[in-house]
Order: structure tokens, then sequence, then C-alpha cells
């Protein structure tokens, strides 16, 4: 018999990434050139020989559903199980959004209920690793868990950002705390759960008419802690939460060395995603590409140095990319410089531009939380004139046009918004 | 078209790619640096809205079947039609391998009669062109004839390697000449044809003893104008796999200054089956002119007007010029590859010298490869501080002990026995 069913929460907002996911959800967002970040957890769920997988969407879905399609990249393409869009619908005595996580997973019950499978894995659609899911089974169903946890070890400092948890002697989780202010331990919950589906259910149940909130960090997995066993996984591989804009431009950068600890070309564990039809990276005469990731499609007249390039990029002659990231079928001008800048897909950059640069500058007016370490970001399907000069922290928006710019010379940490409203709100 | 079926030829052997079809048929032959040949007539035929193909496979088909599966890479994995592999098979009387081109769509013609198709096309699997086959099947109803040849200029260079399709008034075929040795420019035919489905099985069956569909078939016809044949002009780039050097050069234009064939056309993208590999990685001494660099390949050396395939890689101080190297061939520290095309899973070892000019030696005058083009077999490896000169031949694994000393230009060395 089938042991589990996964459920992917790929719902949330995702507002600390800024720009790129003001138009897709989180799981959405390019990474690593060729990947978007939900490949890394349906990738883990198949080559875990998990072939049945809910995923769970509310906010902005359609650049998911469009890369998800009917699961093909990732074998899910199958007559039972294969993979499921689970969207909040209207019912004839309900018509609300997810109110949190829980809810969402709540609302959705019939799909473990109609499975009998006697664990349920709840997993986030916005984490980097990759993780064996059958072992995490073996060990839950060893120990006779009603839920067991993922847990990491993350320098204490960053802890606060997280779940942090306490354990006994047993390996038994004691204590739990969403984003505490002052962290007990540097263990932290990677969001990766599997519960005894019976124990899901009730606790569902429960949450659903309690007050309050309706997370699992937040609430359902507190009150979990006081009424069934609750016992950790440690799990000791490469796992990053792609929570901020500087979490997701680090772990972008940290793939360009020889030996990077996020191992994409392992073939033991392939990372599926969908495919573009584009003949291989074209390195012109003059051109120079060092220490970067480059995909198919590309067409590189220019330099590229320490930078990550999606499919059908052009960097023109003469152009320079450093430390950047640059989304699919972006063009970057003739003789342009991009500096600690990421580019979104189909943004246009004229020629002669400079764009980002490196050091320390005022953070950004409108999201000094998320952008002030220098980096700059240009949002998807904008179009840059030739000449323009942009600064650090600087967010220019989705879409902008050459005429909703004020002036050639965008100061460090400003924001550029279009001018007027989009006659459609392109995706 | 749903009163299309193409049919793909894919089962000869061809004696003027040595080593490279040793181990394969040239239709699965890598091409571009992420597909192989068959992708070609098998894009053009989706783009075509032709759902219904026929492979006629015989020679060496493994490569070719594990790359087409089911067809999913073309979106020919259908409940109706879709993607059909077509092999000899035993009967009860009359069994015999494919003796031709012709008797393989011979042995198959229940096949075409079960498809329920007016027209069959047939193409050829070695063509590599971005052929629409919309216009050619309207041409092909319009025109009133049983068949139809499509055409394609070239140039007196390229001629004699082709059949040669001598135009006549309104459209027609007035005569057809098999690789012809008078040295000017004219019509090549570019293997694809358009048949009316009852001329075609009509025409095969009249005539068991035929094998071959040009020279059985096609040229009798025309001699005693038996039925009129039409021809369609194809403007586009086309080029036919039959010989190393044709090989070389359809590969090498791509980095060539003027590229006459455009992959990256968002209207006729060639589908191909993805190996699922990483994106290309360039490291930090990486040195690039002219290159195309499909994921899974990890440069640190330098590579210069070549085509490489998924996983290659090139190590620091290794020099790729001109050259075509496959999937998942490995170019150690210092080595030196030049005029090559390297087969897949090879191991160059540190420090040596493959092929070319810059190995220092001049392809000998008059040698069989035109161009002094060296070749390394699938599986080789080449001992560090080995020398194999221009226009040498090393075939399917051979290993260090197989090879004495340095190869010297023009020389093929095999693997031995046992």
């Amino acid at each position: 018999m089938r042991r589990t069913y996964a459920m992917i929460l790929a719902g949330g907002m995702g507002s600390r990434l800024c720009l790129l996911s003001e138009k897709r959800a989180k799981p959405a967002v390019p990474f690593g050139g060729k990947y978007r970040i939900i490949d890394f957890t349906l990738s883990n769920c198949v080559n875990s020989e998990i072939y049945d997988v809910g995923i769970l969407t509310q906010y902005r879905p359609l650049s998911l559903i469009e890369h998800i399609g009917i699961g093909r990249p990732w074998d899910l393409d199958r007559r039972d199980g294969g993979a499921a869009i689970l969207q909040p619908h209207v019912r004839a005595t309900s018509a609300e959004w997810y109110r949190g996580t829980g809810d969402a997973v709540w609302r959705n019950r019939n799909q473990i209920l109609r499975r009998g499978v006697p664990h349920t894995l709840v997993l986030s659609g916005d984490h980097v690793y990759k993780m064996d899911y059958r072992l995490f089974l073996d060990a839950h169903e060893a120990t006779g868990a009603d839920l067991t946890i993922a847990v990491t070890a993350v320098p204490i400092e960053k802890a606060s950002q997280f779940g942090v948890v306490a354990l006994d002697a047993d390996g038994r989780i004691v204590g739990f705390e969403e984003k505490p202010a002052e962290p007990k331990s540097n263990l932290i919950s990677m969001g990766v759960y599997v519960f005894r589906s019976a124990t899901l259910l009730s606790a569902l149940e429960e949450d659903a008419l309690a007050d309050g909130g309706h997370d699992f960090g937040k609430n359902l997995i507190p009150r979990l802690l006081e009424s069934g066993k609750v016992v950790a996984y440690v799990y000791g591989g490469y796992w990053q939460d792609i929570g901020t804009l500087d979490s997701y431009y680090e772990s972008n950068m940290a793939l360009l060395t020889e030996t990077p600890a996020l191992a994409l070309r392992d073939p033991g564990w392939v990372i599926h995603t969908v495919t573009a039809d584009l003949p291989p990276a074209e390195i012109a005469s003059g051109a120079r590409v060092r220490s970067s990731f480059v995909t198919n499609g590309a067409v590189i007249e220019g330099t590229v140095e320490r930078s990550v390039l999606s499919p059908g990029v052009h960097v023109g002659k003469g152009a320079v990319v450093r430390d950047s990231i640059v989304m699919a079928n972006t063009t970057i001008g003739e003789g342009t410089r991009i500096e600690r800048t990421i580019l979104d897909k189909d943004v246009r950059i004229g020629r002669e531009a400079r764009i980002g640069g490196a050091g320390a500058a005022r953070p950004n007016v409108a999201c000094p939380e998320h952008l002030h370490s220098g980096i700059t970001v240009v949002g998807k399907g904008a179009v840059l004139p030739d000449g323009v000069v942009v600064g650090l922290n600087c967010r220019i928006a989705a879409d902008l046009r050459p005429e909703d710019m004020e002036a050639m010379r965008i100061t460090d940490g400003s924001a550029v918004e279009r001018r007027g409203p989009l006659e459609i709100d392109t995706l | 078209m749903k009163d299309v079926l193409a049919l793909i030829l894919a089962g000869g052997v061809d004696k003027d790619l040595p080593v490279l079809t040793d181990v394969r048929a040239t239709t699965s032959l890598p091409f571009g640096g992420r597909y192989r040949v068959i992708d070609f007539p098998l894009s053009n035929c989706v783009h075509s809205e032709i759902f219904q193909v026929g492979i006629l496979a015989q020679y060496n088909p493994e490569s070719l079947l594990a790359h087409l599966g089911i067809g999913r890479s073309w979106d020919l994995d259908r409940r109706r039609g879709g993607l059909r592999v077509l092999q000899p098979f035993q009967r009860q009387a009359g069994t015999d391998w494919y003796r031709g081109t012709a008797d393989a769509i011979r042995q198959n013609l229940e096949e075409v009669r079960n498809s329920r198709a007016s027209y069959v096309i047939v193409l050829s699997g070695d063509v590599i062109a971005e052929m629409d086959l919309v216009p050619i099947a309207a041409a092909h109803r319009a025109s009133g004839c049983p068949v139809t040849l499509v055409a394609s200029p070239v140039g007196a260079d390229r001629l004699h390697r082709f059949g040669e399709i001598v135009p006549g008034a309104r459209g027609r075929v007035e005569a057809f000449h098999e690789k012809p040795t008078h040295g000017r420019a004219g019509l090549a035919f570019t293997g694809a044809y358009v048949f009316d489905e009852p001329f075609l099985v009509s025409l095969l069956s009249a005539h068991p003893r035929g094998t071959n569909l040009v020279l059985d078939f096609l040229v009798p016809l025309l001699e005693r104008r038996s039925a009129p044949v039409h021809t369609h002009l194809f403007e586009g780039y086309f080029e036919d796999i039959g010989s190393i050097r044709s090989y070389y050069d359809a590969n090498l234009d791509l980095v060539g200054l003027d590229p006459a064939l455009d992959l990256s056309d968002p209207a006729w993208p060639i589908f191909t089956r993805s190996e699922e590999r990483a994106p290309a990685f360039f490291g930090p001494d990486a040195v690039l002119d002219r290159a195309w660099v499909p994921h899974g390949c990890v440069i640190r050396g330098s590579v210069s007007r070549s085509i490489l395939f998924g996983g290659v890689i090139v190590d620091e101080g290794a020099v790729v010029t001109d050259s075509i190297l496959m999937n998942d061939t490995i170019v150690e520290r210092g080595a030196r590859v030049s005029r090559a095309i390297v087969d897949k899973s090879v191991r160059i070892g540190e420090g040596s010298r493959i092929g070319g000019p810059d190995a220092g030696e001049a392809p000998p005058p008059g040698h069989a490869r035109e161009g002094g083009i060296t070749i390394v077999g699938k599986e080789a490896v080449v001992a560090p501080g080995a020398r194999v000169g221009g226009g040498a031949i090393l075939g399917v694994g051979v290993g260090p002990a197989d090879v004495g000393g340095p190869v010297p230009p023009g020389a093929r060395v095999d693997r031995r026995p046992g």
C-alpha cells in the first residue's frame, strides 16, 4: 500500500522577495538559471518515489500553474496520483480564501481522507534543498510519532527568522517557538513535516475550530506538542529557505564555485524542470564568460563574470554583467554595465546604460527592510532606455516604460514606479 | 494534416561515416550541441501538424529507440496515430531484412493502409532542414501529379553529392540524374517525397523486385513517363549528413561567421529529448570564442569555433579548436584537440595532442577524409601525452594498449579483439 501523500504549501505571498514575487508566487521564482524554486520540492518527491502530490496555491498561481502543467517534467502526469493544483474554491455554503497554511490543508482534508494513506507529508514550496523523504518517512515510522519535523542547524544569529525547536535526550521536541526574538537553540524547523494522517486530521479540525490564526508553525504544531508525540529528524544536508532577497541572491551566487554546497550535477538526484526548446548557449567572438552559470539559448557577445544567466538571455557586444542574476529572455544592450543586480524576465536594457554597482548605499525608500545590501532589482518586462544610470538598492517597477522615467539618473535607494495603471496586469 | 502519414527513412548503413555510425544509425548522430539528426524531420512533421509518423529503422537502432521513447519530446505520444518505429519482422513466408528504402516501405504497406491517409510524405532521416510540409502538401494536391519531389537549389560544389532534379514545364520533373558529374549548379533532391497513397501502394506492389526508391522506381518512372512527377522548390537551409565532411561542416557552420541554419527561430523550434543537466559552468579561467555550450558542460580551459554536447568537461589549460565534442567527453589538463570529431564518453589524457595543424602535422595530400578531420570513437581513452595526427581515426573503445606510439596522420587504430 502507498504510505504517503505529499501536500506542498505554495500559496504564500513571499513579500520579502520584493519585486520578484510581485507577479508570481514565491515557489515560481526562477533559481539557478534554469530552475524554479518549487522544482526542488517536486523533484525531491519523485526522486523519493512519491508520485502523488497536491500543490496548495492561492497567491498569483498562474505562473506556477503554467510551469507545472500536467506534471510532465517530474513524471507526475499519471493516471493514479500525479500533480494536482489545489486552489481555494467557492462552495455552496462558504466562499473564503485560505486563512493560513493549516486552513489550506484543512479545506483539502478530503484529499487525505479519500486516499486513506497512513502518513501525510506537508512540505513547503519555497525551499531549496535535496532530501530523500523515504529516509524521513522511515524514521517517522520507526518512532511511531504523531508528527516528525525535519530540523537543521543554522548559525544562531539567523535562528530568529525560523521556528526554533528544543529537543529532549530522546529526540522528542519539547519546545517550539516561531521566530523568537531570543532563540534558545540553533536547531530550526525546516517546514518539512510528516504526520500520522489520523493525527493530522484531528489536529486540523481542532485548529479550524479554534480562534486566532490557522498556521502550522504558529498554531497547529504548538498545540500538538501538548497532546501528541512530536519527534525531530535532524537533517544535515543542504537546505536553504529563500525567505529574503539577500538569501535569494546569496544562494544563487553560492552556485558559482567548482564544488557548490548545492550540487546540481548529481546524476543520482536530478532536479527536474521544464526545458526550453532552445539551442545551446552561444559564446560569440570576443566574449568572456567566467565563474558563471549559463543556460541554453543564451547569446553572449560581451563579458559575463560571477553571474547566473537564464535561457534566452542576450548580452550585447561590449556589455559587462558582473555578480548578477539575469532571468529568461532579458536583453542587455551594447556597452551596458550591470553589477550586483537582479534582472527579472523579459527586461530590455538599452545601450551604454549602467545598472547597480559595488559597495554600500542608503536603503531603498520603498522597501528599506529588504533592499539594503546594495542589490538593485529590475522588475519583469521593464524597458530601460539607452544611457540610463541606476544606482544601488534601487527598485525598478515591472513593466516600466522609458516614458515613465522622470530622470536618466536614478540615485541610490530609489524606487521607480510606473506612471498610471497598465491596461492588462501582465503575468 | 490529418490525411497525411509521414514515413522517415532511418535505417541505412553509411560507410562514409566511419566509427561514428559503428555504434548508431546516421539519423541518431548528435547534432548542434543538443539535438540528433532525427529531431529535424520529427520537428518538421509536428510543426506541420502531421501526428502520424512511422520511422523505418533497421541498422543499430538502440540509441535511436532510447532517444525516441514513446515520442513525448515531439508530442507524438498520442492515442491515435503518434510515433511508430517500424523495424523488420518475421513472417510465415518471405521474411527478410529491409533490402532498401522501397523495400522498407513495401514491407509496411499494411501500416500505410491502416493509417487511412490520403497522402504519404517520405522523408530522409539524415537531412538537416527546417521544412514546412504544409505548403509542400498543398502544392502536391494542386499539381494533379501522384508524386512530388522536394528540390533545393545548390551550388556546383555540392550538386554532385545528390540526385539532380531537372525541372520541366508547369512544375514537372523532366529528368533525374543520380550524382551528376557535369560540375554545374542545379536542383538537388532533398529526399522528401509526397505520394498519393494509392499510387504509392500500387507502385511498390507492382515491382516486388525493386528495392531502392530512387533507382528502382523514381528513375524508371521518369524515363518511361508513366506518371507525371511534380517538383516543389524548398529555399531554406538543407544538408544531407552523408559523410564525415558534411557532418563536420554542418555542425561547424553553426559557429561560423554567417550561419545559414537558425536554430533559435521561435516559430520553428527543434524539439529533442532533454538530458536534464544543470546549467553550463564556466570556471574563472575559461576562454571562449565562437562556441556552443549546452547544459551540463564544465569549461575551465579554452574552446573556440567548436560545438560541445551535454556534459563535456574541458579542464584547465586544455585547448579545443574547430572540433565537435560529444556528450560526457573529458579533455584533461593541457590537452589540445583540433579539427576533430570526438564521440561520446571519450577521455583525452593530460597533455595529449589530437589532430589538426595545432598538432604540427598537415593532413596528407589526397587523403580520403578531405580536410584531415580526426575521429575518436565512442568511449576511447587517449593516454596522457599521446599524439594523434590529423585525419587519423581511433576506433570505438580504443584504449592506450591499442595505440603503440604516436598515431601518424591519416592512420587508423582499432581496438584489439579480446
